[in-house]
């Protein structure tokens, strides 16, 4: 099951509804304000552009996994790991008393679709348009109820579709209908979050939970230390103290676990947050977070407290076919006729 | 810590540092060496660059180091993120060394 | 054909589309000496097929604008032009478009302004751009050229750099009749438009050429389907070619699907500057012939392009009313033209619109500012320092004019900038990547902002200023003229509401004025404050006789007399004139005037105030600012 729908991701198109992710609008006088005091990241956003970013806490740590979309004088948030309605109360926490916002939760009246894959933007084309060809990474548009969205966390293709509830349905039939002659398959949250952590995607719901904050997951390059936000005190101050650990990749061919510690010549030297097996590789990846002395990349020299031998390595572990699939030359029907890569490095 | 473990952590930190020193130098990045994380995307999301910075990216990279980068498909793959760019200096390195 | 002017053993790409038996050294002076020889045989040529001799016009009713992009060759870009007007005897206004690679496009509909606003009988009008290896090296920097002959449309993908260059000769209907002058084609509308997306990729959505298309449409009165052949800018290289097709489809719906649609570049390679002209020269031989060029090397089709691309190697016979021409350009700068059958009566009632001005914005160099809170959407990395006092200073005049753009009225929203020279501070660092790695291995970042459009496309970019936009130099005096354009334009158009007229300036240091100038008929201001009325402007040549021909032209269109002009700014600086003066600051000084005599007229100090523009540039111009009713009362 999983395997196929890895192999569609990397190799062709998947369709996954994706009731994880929870869409709010935030809208009135203040939005801007309000959005830049929340968020960490300086908010270099025009019309129809988009970003990624976190929310965190006090202690600077990860609320939220966060797309910020600015629609006009509007923001859509895409957000993974709160609740609606905790993420409202979030925002409104953060208004002043003469400020006006609105937070509207989209979760309700709305659906969203997502298509992965090296040949999404063709079964997207044959629903919308050639419109989406052109479309750039983190750019969306509207087209009538439809707002689509180029983004994705799995390192091909992605778009997501913000449908009203009542087209769901119909325009998932659509798209598997549509989608049948590129071997289009339905993917489930496991196979996404398997391909994110192939691709060095951040998982709220793993390293997420981890008690950390953006130094040790890598994450700087989300968050600004030129501005204030919720967690900039907090986050300031470990970078002066400076991290102990840092989130690392690693692959071994023996069975990877959530918990398991990493050890060099014995000592422990950290602990898996996060690992799963790759049916496109063949061999298991895992996320470590390793003591800042240890934590490099090409590095044999580790095993795991079963003893399996594990390489510290520089993600993506995937040579993504979407980064040789170019819209101007491929489809997927005559994909025989070139020569691509092969999706494994090394 | 054994002393080749030691000598191979603290190659890969100094040419990491040297990349980072590009990335402020030639592509403008505006961010201390220290917020850049070895495994921080370079095109689309992370530090943001674009395809006119790629070519800028490739041959200051080819200066600093004095490497010839691999072109088109290869090319992209070593060019995923500060972690990748060091992999292909190290790579270079070594096979120097047994050359 | 194999370049030999400069040594391509370092690169991959080895083609280039040269001028026939064009030799010269691999120095500035000898391809600018080319240059000139170049545009004085065309325009020549172009002059005499106009018998314009025998007309027997004054010499200071001639006009002169020429396109060019050759801003790394000369920091006083202005001059180029200027030579070509004295070899002429051109004696009247004199402007340089530097627009990259749609600037002959634009000139020429900037030429069209210039005689329907009454300032030149007739006018010289095109551009001119040279091959040079760094050109040649930037190019192949940005990875956009073909390792074969330019195939736009098809295989292989990229373009094929040109040069060249070309001129055509503008006069009114009436007065080509009365000469008894066969015209040849008619000018019937030209549109512009800013990308506001990069500074070398167009906006892969095709809305930027869309726009300039829909303008140029709606300028002629011309339904899209009535218009029978479009000459594509079809560089050939991906994201033009789909972006282009993409806004050509958006333009013309279903009519886009019959189309014929074919790239000159395809035989005159990529001219830069000079392309959009010779590609309307080339439109205006296949009309009078009843053909439609085609677009050659075509070996099948890349997905995604046009319905019919002419993919033929013999012209087609087929007649047509109008055609399009159309160029985009770094900086996102995008112009279209429309060319009619010289008979064509088409519908095209010139509206004359008040204008007024809704809001200021001037930074000197002691100016303190932060981008970042003016401006939060933009990104700092990179940026020249022209570029953030552009940004900065228009981001005050829509704040001084309590305007925030949205929705739609981004696309109704245009910048028009005036500016002597390319960025110092990127030039220099383009050279400086030379001298080091070599020409092969050049800055493309810093190349892709060595043209004068630059910081132009960049405020459009971080403003979402998608509305008609130009950069132009006239030398000092050039945010003058880039304001009266914008004026213009706003007078006279009608896919226009706001636009920002500006100059910028840097040379060492740098500074930044504007003026927002809305359409009457865009939003009131509230009662109880005055506004600012546009009510004249003049452009004459460069000759110290001629600075009253432009005061004339203004106070003919203001309706007042001299004496009613209570301050003068600019040239007859007077003692309470609170701008200062920076002798460097050529552009940037004469759009201080502006805001200098909008404060006066706030401040009550005058009802009616007239700025000129100082000796030395290409032209002169004059512009009148009243508040409004003011003339009621005299």
């Amino acid at each position: 099951m999983l395997e196929k729908q890895e192999s569609a991701i990397r190799r062709s198109a998947a369709l996954s509804l994706m009731d994880h992710v929870v869409c709010l609008r935030l809208s009135g006088t203040n939005a801007f304000e309000v959005l830049d005091r929340t968020c960490p990241a300086e908010l270099h956003l025009r019309d129809t552009q988009m970003m990624y970013t976190l929310l965190l806490d006090q202690a600077a740590r990860p609320l939220a996994d966060v797309f910020i979309c600015c629609d006009d004088e509007d923001f859509l948030i895409l957000a993974e790991g709160m609740e609606a309605a905790q993420l409202r109360d979030y925002f409104l926490s953060q208004t002043l008393p003469a400020e006006h916002i609105q937070v509207d939760d989209l979760s309700q009246s709305h659906g969203l679709l997502s298509l992965n894959g090296p040949y999404a933007w063709e079964v997207l084309a044959a629903l919308l348009g050639p419109e989406v060809i052109g479309l750039p990474y983190l750019t969306f548009f509207h087209l009538g109820q439809t707002t689509c969205i180029r983004a994705g966390k799995t390192g091909e293709y992605g778009y997501d579709l913000l449908l009203p509830r009542e087209e769901l349905e119909k325009t998932q039939a659509r798209l598997i209908e549509l989608g049948q002659p590129l071997d289009l398959e339905l993917a489930g949250l496991e196979a996404l979050e398997q391909c994110a952590l192939e691709n060095w995607f951040f998982n709220i719901r793993r390293e997420g939970k981890a008690d950390l904050t953006p130094i040790e997951l890598q994450l700087q390059w989300r968050v600004s230390y030129q501005k204030e936000y919720v967690g900039a005190k907090a986050l300031a101050e470990r970078r002066r103290t400076g991290p102990r650990q840092r989130l690392t990749c690693l692959t071994a061919a023996d069975k990877l676990a959530v918990g398991d510690e990493i050890q060099y010549q014995g000592q422990g030297i950290g602990q898996l947050v996060n690992a799963g097996f790759s049916h496109t590789r063949k061999d298991y990846i895992g996320l470590a977070l390793l003591d800042t002395a240890y934590a490099c990349s090409g590095i044999d020299a580790y095993q795991t407290s079963a003893l399996i031998p594990v390489r510290t390595v520089s993600p993506p572990v995937i040579n993504n076919r979407s980064m040789h699939v170019s819209p101007q030359l491929h489809s997927y029907g005559t994909r025989d006729q070139f020569e691509f890569p092969p999706l494994l490095i090394g | 810590m054994d002393p080749k473990l030691s000598t191979k952590i603290q190659q890969r930190d100094q040419i990491l540092d040297r990349v980072r020193q590009v990335l402020i130098d030639n592509l403008k990045v505006r961010r201390e060496p220290d917020e850049i994380d070895p495994d921080t995307p370079l095109f689309g999301t992370g530090i943001g660059l674009d395809s006119v910075d790629a070519v800028e990216l490739v041959v200051s990279l080819e200066v600093e180091f004095g490497i010839q980068m691999p072109n088109d498909a290869m090319g992209r793959v070593t060019m995923r993120t500060v972690n990748t760019l060091a992999d292909l200096v190290i790579e270079h390195q070594e096979g120097h060394q047994n050359a | 054909m194999p370049i030999r002017r400069f040594d391509t053993s370092a690169f991959t790409v080895k083609l280039g589309a040269m001028v026939n038996n064009s030799f010269c050294e691999q120095t500035t002076e000898s391809l600018l000496r080319l240059c000139k020889e170049f545009t004085t045989t065309a325009a020549t040529e172009a002059m005499a097929q106009a018998l314009v001799e025998k007309a027997h016009l004054p010499p200071t009713r001639l006009g002169l604008v020429m396109g060019t992009s050759l801003g790394d060759m000369n920091s006083q870009l202005h001059t180029l032009a200027e030579t070509l007007a004295e070899t002429l005897s051109i004696k009247g206004p004199c402007i340089t478009v530097s627009t990259a690679c749609s600037s002959s496009t634009n000139a020429l509909g900037l030429a069209r302004d210039l005689l329907q606003m009454g300032s030149a009988d007739l006018v010289v009008a095109g551009g001119a751009d040279m091959l040079s290896a760094e050109v040649f090296a930037g190019f192949h920097a940005l990875g956009v050229l073909s390792p074969g002959k330019c195939a736009p449309f098809s295989h292989p993908m990229g373009t094929t750099l040109g040069e060249g260059a070309g001129f055509v000769v503008l006069e009114s209907r009436q007065q080509a009749e009365k000469r008894d002058v066969p015209p040849l084609a008619l000018l019937s509308g030209y549109g512009l438009s800013a990308d506001a997306y990069h500074e070398t990729s167009p906006d892969p959505s095709g809305a930027g050429m869309r726009r300039a298309i829909k303008g140029a449409l709606l300028d002629a009165g011309i339904a899209p389907g009535d218009v029978g052949y479009l000459n594509a800018h079809g560089s050939g290289t991906p994201a033009n070619d789909q972006a282009e097709w993409q806004g050509i489809r958006q333009a013309f719906g279903d009519h886009a699907q019959h189309l014929p649609v074919s790239s000159t570049k395809s035989y005159l390679g990529h001219a830069q500057g000079a392309a959009g002209v010779l590609e309307i020269i080339v439109t205006i031989m296949a009309m009078q012939r009843g053909v439609i060029p085609p677009t050659l090397h075509y070996q099948g089709a890349r997905p995604h392009g046009p319905d019919d691309p002419v993919a033929q190697s013999r012209p087609r016979k087929t007649s047509f009313q109008h055609a399009v021409c159309l160029n985009s350009a770094f900086g996102g700068a995008n112009a279209a033209v429309t060319i009619s059958r010289p008979e064509a009566r088409l519908e095209t009632a010139v509206c004359c619109r008040g204008v007024r001005v809704l809001g200021i914005g001037s930074l000197d160099p002691t100016a303190i500012f932060d981008l970042n809170q003016l401006v939060p959407s933009a990104d700092p990395r990179g940026l020249d320092p022209e570029t953030r006092y552009l940004t900065a200073a228009t981001a005050m005049a829509l704040q001084d004019a309590g305007i925030s753009l949205r929705g739609d009225l981004r696309s109704r929203s245009g910048l028009l900038v005036g500016s002597t020279r390319i960025s110092t501070t990127k030039n220099t660092e383009f050279r400086k990547s030379i001298k080091d790695r070599g020409l092969s291995k050049c800055s493309a970042p810093a190349f892709s902002r060595i043209v004068l459009n630059a910081p132009t496309g960049s405020c459009a970019k971080f403003l979402s200023l998608k509305g008609p936009t130009s950069t132009l130099t006239t030398g000092p005096g050039s945010g003058l003229v880039a304001i009266i354009y914008a004026a213009r334009l706003l007078s006279s158009r009608r896919d226009v509401d706001l636009m920002v007229g500006a100059g910028v300036d840097y040379l060492d240091q740098a500074a930044a004025a504007c003026l927002l100038l809305g359409q009457e008929a865009y939003g009131q201001p509230s009662s109880g404050t005055e506004s600012i009325r546009v009510a004249g402007w003049g452009l004459s040549g460069a000759g110290s006789e001629s600075l009253d021909l432009a005061v004339e032209q203004a106070l003919a269109m203001a309706r007042i007399s001299a004496p009613e002009i209570q301050l003068l700014f600019g040239n007859h600086r007077q003692d309470q004139d609170p701008a200062k003066v920076f002798d460097w600051a050529e552009a940037a000084s004469s759009a201080m005037d502006c805001v200098a005599a909008v404060l006066a007229l706030r401040q009550g100090k005058a009802q009616q105030v007239m700025i000129t523009s100082s000796q030395g540039g290409s032209l002169h111009c004059a512009l009148i600012l009243s508040k409004q009713g003011a003339e009621d009362g005299s």
